[in-house]
């Protein structure tokens, strides 16, 4: 008899976990939004904090040296005015500039800008 | 120093600095994967000299009537300059003609950038046609493609996220 119920038991569980398995994969089936055959997938759970925008700044965690920023914004002031031979000139400082605080970030900006 | 260097009109220091960030930052920064497009065009005769600097005119006008006007103009005397069909794609309001800008753009081997742009573009506009499993499809394969930019992945992703939750 006790071998009886502990089959059956054995069984009721198996059956649950079976059942439980079915339904964590549909769920998940269903949450894929996109699959490729190389075996990318996005589910919504990868997209729920997207906002399209991307923020440079993140790449970096390290503070900007402010003497930087300061000839980063002169340079900018400068171009603006349209004196590009002195934001240039500011911008080539800001290269040579040497400071731990000197991001890669920031010598991204002073390329493109 | 890349833009400051095309704002006053010295191309290949602009080019020079374009390429520099490039190398850092492979994975796109701004405007960087375009403008290298556009000087080494212009650099190897592919495009005439000053293109990039009249294709900026578009970003620097707020007249939509006039970015519209100068994309146009781009892509009937330079019709092998993708970056044009691409704003000619996004902003005009005929999507007949936005359609055929991004078949265009996109075959005339366009930047990363630029690329990537035209893809959610004609991804948003199957969507509208009801095709929302393709554009799904467009947008995931270039979220997984190896030279998107960070800066596409983002839009692409906000798209596919936009297009699944309707």
């Amino acid at each position: 008899m006790k071998l009886i119920t502990s089959i059956s038991c054995l069984t009721f569980l198996i059956l649950c976990s079976c059942h439980t398995g079915t339904n964590k994969t549909n769920s998940e089936k269903q949450d894929i939004i996109f699959k490729d055959s190389s075996g990318h997938s996005l589910t919504r759970n990868d997209l729920a904090n997207v906002t399209g925008q991307i923020n440079y700044e993140i790449v970096s965690n390290q503070t900007i040296d402010p003497t930087a920023k300061g000839l980063h914004n002169e340079a900018i002031e400068l171009g603006q005015a349209g004196k590009y031979d002195l934001s240039i000139a500011k911008l080539e400082k800001l290269l040579k500039f040497s400071h731990p605080g000197h991001t890669l970030l920031m010598i991204w900006l002073i390329l493109i800008y | 120093m890349a833009y400051t260097y095309l704002l006053k009109g010295d191309f290949d220091n602009a080019l020079k600095f374009y390429k520099k960030t490039d190398e850092l930052a492979p994975k796109g920064f701004f405007t960087a994967k375009t403008a290298l497009y556009s000087l080494e065009g212009e650099q190897s005769g592919k495009f005439p000299k000053g293109l990039y600097a009249a294709y900026m005119q578009i970003e620097w006008t707020n007249d939509e009537n006039k970015k519209l006007e100068i994309a146009r103009m781009i892509t009937e005397k330079v019709p092998n300059f993708a970056p044009a069909w691409k704003e000619l794609a996004i902003l005009s309001n005929d999507k007949k003609e936005r359609l055929q800008a991004i078949e265009q753009g996109l075959s005339k081997q366009p930047d990363a950038d630029t690329k990537g742009i035209l893809i959610i573009n004609k991804a948003v506009i199957l969507n509208e046609d009801g095709k929302k499993e393709e554009a799904k499809q467009l947008l995931g394969n270039l979220i997984f493609s190896p030279d998107v930019t960070t800066g596409n992945i983002e839009l692409a992703k906000f798209t596919l996220k936009s297009i699944a939750e309707k």
